[in-house]
């Protein structure tokens, strides 16, 4: 059993890295509705696994990394695999170098949380108002389009170029210089 | 990048979690031609989890799920399942689900549950409304009153009702065990939970093997399996219910039920509504006042008449008799001295019966005074703990006047009878209100009507860290009362930390009328204090 201490310790850890860790699981091609369920699972493994862990070493690298063989497990898993939304993209993702996905998921969740929230506000109303309904009120592209009478492919088109934008809005703010430079 | 990609819609369909058919083979293809697509790709998940995060920035609610499961899992089986998972080693066929479902054979009664369950940091989510014969495994052991904090409950036997501060209420029998992750939130690990949640609770979630269950309003019975094999009945209203991983959303209405025959069943069967409705399982506990369980009570069942202070020791929790208060004692600085009690027999009850009530009433004279009694078991702010008073007044039905305050009912310690105090009664304005030594008054903007008995009741929550809360209410000759105790008190503290003893009750008038108040009541439920009468009158 774990002392107060390390359990306390844990804990402040989780706090710290659990937003990052859950936009690095989804980052793998995990449904978001099973994120949590995965990043739960990981750092399950890493309380664990404590012992194994020495202090002074990158506790969010470490949880990543085993949140990552937890992915790679659940493709093999038929009662898993419906948490991921594409064997063959997830496959890729696994596959790929840390440098060779996007920095986003392992930025400090403060910092990702700041720069989004700046770029939020540049969004013309229509389209803040369709993240609304994506995000906020939790509805699906098919109910969205309902909604506003239009064809849930039009609405996934809008969302996605609107992503994308939001994106390069983050990755200008996050790294000004780099972006400078690929400009 | 050119928005008439080919690979565009499919990218769209796969981040919105509807990819069709082949749109994972596309989008491969597309990116083995781009790396940089798989770059873009990844950050648009990422980003899509931000905006997730964005519109639900409480992220207490994944640290209190964590610290649930952490706290189930005190055997480590689920965690060496999945470590015996991961690559390389032997494959297990069960899902998480599953391993909750065998967690639930897991004795919660280690240190980490003990962490999770009384840490100061779990925030307090569910109050305990009813615990009827209850058995609980350590250290879930709750007590009737008890405000809970997220974490995890085995009922192994009994049945006990909770109230979430999100408004809905859980009747738990055993054997059950559940876990609180927020004021709307819980998980069902196995047993049988009876969920009531009225219009303004609605969106209460309750987290099962088989998925999500969100409560649109209404009544409805989960009942989940050691296997893990769950049923949902909707008594009234609906359900909306469905795993995060086939999407979820189904609704389910009122009379229907169905059945998840394994945690790994996606689409259920239909079964035969087989649930009792909420009302229907309270009546059959009959909650039914608990006077047996008071600490400390005075009924003023003396002879009529003129009673010296020697003679006026009945009741029961008490050192000693009443006595005129002393000077430290005496709610105000100026009082005018007692001589004795003066009981009267002249006929009044409160219609509202309270069992075992015995004729005879103090009446407590005009002007200034303050009547004091020791209680044998001080009411102790240092430490947790729960405790419930009633008292009954009946005033007259004079003018109101600035001076006169009325009747109150006061704690106080006899150490520091000035800072640790807690006195209850009108206000000038004839509003309930709560004082707090010679600190702040919390009051209420209900009027107290005059010429007629009213009952208060008050509640004392006490914790050796953090703040005490105080409540209280009171109520009418017309009033109805609860089985338990209501969920908004007319009265409620903020701030407030005493870590007194409080020794002495003080019945202190300030008065241009001779009243009459009755029935101190002190005890460690509400049960033990009111008059509980809803359901075990009714049919």
């Amino acid at each position: 059993m774990r002392s107060a201490d390390d359990t306390r310790w844990f804990m402040e850890q989780v706090e710290r890295e659990q937003s990052r860790l859950r936009a690095f699981v989804r980052s793998l091609g995990i449904r978001a509705e099973a994120v949590d369920d995965l990043a739960q699972d990981a750092f399950i493994v890493a309380y664990e696994r404590l012992d194994d862990f020495r202090r002074t070493d990158d506790f969010g690298a470490w949880v990543r990394g085993i949140a990552r063989r937890l992915v790679a497990n659940a493709m093999r898993k038929d009662s898993r695999r419906r948490q991921i939304l594409s064997d063959h993209m997830t496959e890729l993702l696994l596959a790929a170098a840390s440098e060779e996905l996007h920095p986003l998921a392992e930025t400090a969740a403060d910092d990702r949380l700041a720069a989004l929230r700046s770029c939020l506000e540049k969004v013309p109303d229509a389209a803040r108002q369709l993240l609304h309904l994506r995000y906020f009120d939790e509805l699906s592209p098919g109910v969205i389009a309902g909604r506003i009478e239009r064809s849930a492919g039009d609405v996934r088109q809008q969302l996605f170029r609107l992503r994308r934008g939001l994106l390069q809005c983050i990755e200008r703010r996050l790294a000004p210089a780099a972006a400078g430079e690929s400009a | 990048m050119n928005p008439r990609e080919p690979w565009e819609a499919p990218a769209a369909r796969w981040l919105d979690g509807e990819p069709e058919p082949g749109d994972g083979e596309l989008l491969a293809d597309a990116v083995r031609r781009d790396p940089m697509l798989l770059r873009e790709l990844s950050g648009l998940s990422a980003l899509d989890d931000l905006l997730r995060q964005n519109a639900d920035p409480t992220a207490d609610g994944f640290a209190d799920s964590l610290a649930e499961r952490l706290a189930a899992d005190t055997d480590r089986s689920f965690a060496r399942r999945v470590e015996q998972s991961l690559p390389g080693r032997s494959p297990v066929r069960r899902s998480r689900y599953a391993a909750i479902g065998a967690v639930a054979a897991i004795a919660v009664g280690i240190g980490l549950s003990a962490f999770f369950l009384r840490g100061g940091r779990q925030p307090e989510v569910a109050t305990v409304l009813l615990a009827e014969q209850c058995e609980w495994d350590e250290p879930s052991l709750v007590t009737e009153g008890e405000r809970l904090a997220a974490g995890v409950l085995h009922l192994r036997q009994g049945l006990a009702v909770l109230r979430c501060d999100g408004g809905a209420e859980l009747i738990l029998r055993g054997d059950t065990r559940i876990a609180l992750l927020s004021a709307g939130r819980a998980r069902l690990v196995q047993g049988e939970v009876t969920v009531r949640a009225p219009e303004e609770a609605a969106g209460f979630k309750l987290l099962t093997p088989a998925g999500e269950m969100l409560d649109l309003g209404t009544e409805f019975a989960a009942k989940v399996e050691t296997s893990g094999a769950t049923e949902l009945h909707v008594l009234e209203g609906e359900v909306a219910y469905g795993s995060a991983a086939s999407g979820g959303g189904t609704v389910l209405g009122a009379g229907k039920a169905v059945r998840f025959d394994g945690p790994t069943t996606v689409t259920p069967r239909e079964v035969a509504i087989d649930a009792r409705r909420f009302d229907e399982i309270l009546r059959a506990a009959r909650p039914a006042t608990r006077a047996d369980l008071m600490l400390a009570y005075e009924g003023f069942s003396y002879r009529a008449g003129r009673l010296p202070f020697a003679e006026a020791s009945g009741g029961l929790g008490w050192r000693g008799p009443w006595r005129d208060a002393g000077k430290h004692e005496a709610y105000r600085e100026v009082e005018i001295s007692l001589p004795d009690l003066n009981i009267v027999h002249d006929g009044t009850s409160f219609p509202r019966p309270l069992p075992n009530l015995q004729p005879g009433m103090l009446e407590v004279p005009p002007g200034t005074t303050s009547l004091a009694r020791t209680l044998e078991r001080p009411i102790a702010l240092d430490k947790d703990g729960v405790c419930y008073f009633s008292f009954i007044v009946r005033e007259p039905d004079a003018e109101a006047d600035w001076q006169f305050g009325g009747v109150r009912l006061v704690f106080r310690s006899s150490a520091d009878p000035a800072d640790d105090m807690l006195s209850f009664g009108p206000t000038r304005k004839r509003v309930p209100g709560i004082r707090i030594g010679n600190g702040p008054n919390f009051t209420s903007p209900v009027v107290i009507a005059k010429n007629q008995n009213t009952l208060w009741i008050g509640k004392i929550i006490a914790r050796r860290n953090g703040d005490d809360d105080v409540f209280f209410s009171v109520y009418g000759e017309r009033d109805a009362l609860d089985y338990a105790e209501p969920a908004v008190w007319q009265v409620a503290t903020r701030g407030v930390q005493r870590d007194g003893r409080l020794d002495l009750v003080v019945i202190a008038g300030q008065l241009n009328a001779a009243c009459a108040v009755d029935e101190i009541r002190i005890g460690p439920t509400w049960r033990s204090v009111a008059p509980v009468q809803t359901y075990t009158e009714a049919p």
